[in-house]
């Protein structure tokens, strides 16, 4: 069956077409969500929801672009819409208004199996995890990090350039010390 | 960001996938719309009780008419029936001691003198006095051994004719009954069954009333909850029920991560003489109380009467609504609080019969009349209850779940002006393996109600979930069917 069949068939809400979407796109959005979350049940509450999101929505997909970038997006927003309403996530997710921080250029090799940098991105300052996701990962721009979080763009700036420095700190490390690395999985 | 460094950042998590748990898709599918042709399934079997409903009312209406007409015919005998007596106490139906000591007393008086004081008021008995009197004149045609020889039908309607023209049977006396004839000269040896063949099941009057059966269900928890259920009961032949609602069958399986409101609604009908509707009860309580041997007089035929009651449902109708909430409390707990209103009617035959039978010639031929007083009478109940339940689940999301189930449904019978109170306790275990093509669930439980009279009942059920895989081995769908065990005891 095609993306196109697919999509027509969950519209209507066909049990098995919406299985079949949730199987090709599992495994991949829930480890976006995993990046959000402390825990993997965190995680997969919101897989769940944000899942549900997308069968009630999908009629408003239209085409424009890909399916797996449409989920992502909803994935995400579901992410923080989580991580906002719990108070084990929202008391972390701090922004301290400081000054703009010049954003390092460097540019650091990453020889690093996808886990490992999961895992390092998740040990981060939960405010740095969430900001880092959202720009570094996702590749949304400051303007609309700022936007998704309530904070203003040169705090998204700063608190960016914190959590990239920070990273980049932590690869390094790791990288001269790959035994530190554990398997998460 | 387009360093290089997020680049690779992106390059290398940005595909990279996680295994989900296998039950999650479970835990959405819940959540999720039902597909627009399940709509589709309601209306039609929605469209189905309509329908079975609608040919019941007019069913009904019919033998309301006939019913009525009935009445007019045998009115005497309605003295004989306790009319206050509740419909659905059975054994209340039944005749009572004085009653038979009062019918013996009058078989024991002249018929002429019976008759005097019933001037005008056909009594519903002939008594024995009378049927002796009038033995003796029948022409039995025979072989030269003394036995039947001509065909049954003829010598049915010509033993009737007999019997009226020499008031053995009364004049309500309209139908035959059962006739068999036994020939031994080899012409005749076969039993006739006339239209109005009954069996008649002979029970003590003081017996309890016990129901045991087997229901078959066909369950299919991805839908709307459309069920088709038939059962089969040693005292009913076939019974056939819908239901339909928005509640979804699943969620005896699993926990959903909101509470919701879930409407039940069925409709059922029931039938006994004719196959216009699918379910037939047929308890026909009835025993018999008196007897005597008519002397073979003139060689011709002994004849034997025998008195009875009958309680008999002949049709039934009932509507149900059902609206309830589920909560869910933790993980563990399931409450439900509902309200329900229903609606049941029956007509029923009751009344006294008198059957009368003749044997003629040496086993040769039994013919049996049914007569008597039987009265069509139409009861309506309508009841309106609560629902109250909690469900404690253990293991809900593991492999193998298990269910404690109790519940609490106070009933007000407006008709009946009575409550009744029926409480449940049941437990449902099941393998929940989706890699299996097949897995099994077994419930069992007692429910017991309290009113004018208690029921205590025990029930088993054997659950089986099948699974519809894909070729990439990805559940499809799954449904349920189920085997029913139910042991119902009155008290």
């Amino acid at each position: 069956m095609n993306i196109q069949a697919l999509i027509t068939e969950c519209i209507k809400n066909k049990r098995s077409a919406q299985q079949q979407l949730y199987n090709a796109y599992a495994d991949t959005m829930l480890t976006v969500c995993y990046r959000y979350t402390r825990n993997i049940h965190d995680a997969e509450d919101v897989l769940q929801i944000g899942f549900v999101k997308v069968f009630k929505n999908i009629a408003q997909f239209n085409n424009q672009g890909e399916l797996g970038a449409w989920i992502r997006r909803i994935m995400v927003n579901s992410s923080l819409d989580y991580i906002k309403k719990h108070s084990r996530y929202n008391k972390e997710l701090v922004f301290e208004e400081i000054n703009l921080h010049q954003v390092s250029t460097d540019n650091p090799d990453v020889k690093l199996l996808a886990q490992d940098i999961i895992e390092l991105i998740r040990e981060l300052p939960f405010g740095y995890q969430t900001i880092f996701n959202l720009i570094g990962v996702e590749g949304y721009s400051h303007a609309e990090a700022a936007q998704m979080l309530n904070i203003s763009e040169q705090t998204s700036r700063s608190q960016y350039s914190r959590a990239r420095a920070s990273l980049i700190k932590q690869i390094q490390q790791r990288s001269s010390k790959p035994e530190n690395f554990k398997n998460y999985v | 960001m387009s360093n290089q460094f997020e680049k690779d950042i992106q390059d290398i998590i940005g595909n990279h996938k996680m295994h989900a748990s296998p039950d999650l898709w479970q835990q959405i599918e819940p959540q999720l719309p039902e597909e627009k042709k399940r709509r589709k399934a309601i209306i039609w079997w929605a469209f189905a009780a309509s329908l079975l409903t609608g040919s019941c009312l007019i069913y009904h209406y019919q033998n309301n008419h006939k019913a009525e007409r009935s009445e007019d015919l045998v009115a005497h005998t309605t003295k004989a029936i306790n009319e206050n007596e509740n419909i659905t106490g059975e054994t209340n139906l039944l005749p009572r001691k004085e009653d038979l000591t009062k019918n013996n007393n009058r078989s024991n008086q002249p018929f002429t003198e019976v008759e005097q004081k019933n001037k005008g008021n056909t009594a519903p008995f002939k008594t024995r006095q009378n049927k002796t009197a009038s033995t003796g004149n029948i022409t039995i045609p025979t072989s030269p051994n003394n036995q039947i020889q001509l065909t049954a039908p003829t010598h049915q309607t010509e033993l009737f004719t007999h019997a009226k023209t020499n008031s053995l049977v009364n004049d309500q006396t309209d139908k035959l009954l059962y006739a068999s004839n036994t020939g031994t000269d080899g012409n005749i040896s076969n039993n006739i069954k006339a239209n109005n063949t009954e069996t008649i099941l002979n029970r003590h009057p003081d017996s309890t009333t016990n129901t045991t059966g087997i229901l078959l269900e066909d369950m299919q928890p991805e839908n709307l909850g459309s069920t088709l259920t038939g059962i089969i009961q040693h005292d009913t032949l076939l019974a056939l029920h819908t239901d339909s609602g928005s509640s979804k069958k699943e969620d005896i399986q699993k926990i959903s991560k909101k509470g919701k409101w879930q409407v039940y609604a069925s409709a059922g009908a029931s039938n006994t003489n004719k196959l216009l509707s699918l379910i037939t009860h047929s308890a026909s309580p009835q025993y018999l109380d008196n007897s005597s041997t008519i002397p073979n007089n003139s060689g011709s035929y002994n004849g034997t009467y025998s008195y009875g009651r009958v309680n008999k449902p002949i049709t039934s109708l009932s509507l149900q609504l059902a609206v309830q909430r589920k909560f869910i409390i933790g993980r563990h707990f399931e409450w439900y609080v509902g309200t329900q209103m229903s609606y049941l009617s029956n007509l029923q035959e009751r009344g006294t019969t008198k059957d009368t039978s003749f044997t003629s010639g040496e086993k040769s031929v039994n013919t049996i009349y049914r007569g008597g007083n039987i009265v069509k009478e139409k009861n309506h109940n309508i009841n309106i209850g609560l629902l109250l339940g909690i469900n404690y689940l253990i293991n809900p999301k593991g492999k193998h779940p298990f269910y404690l189930n109790g519940g609490l449904m106070p009933v007000y019978s407006i008709s009946q002006k009575q409550i009744h109170v029926s409480n449940t306790a049941s437990f449902l275990f099941y393998n929940n393996n989706l890699n299996n093509r097949f897995n099994l669930a077994a419930d069992a439980g007692i429910n017991w109600q309290f009113s004018k009279k208690s029921a205590l009942g025990i029930q088993g059920q054997l659950f089986m979930l099948s699974n519809t895989k894909k070729s990439d081995n990805t559940v499809m769908s799954n449904k349920w069917k189920s085997l029913q065990i139910k042991y119902t005891y009155t008290l």
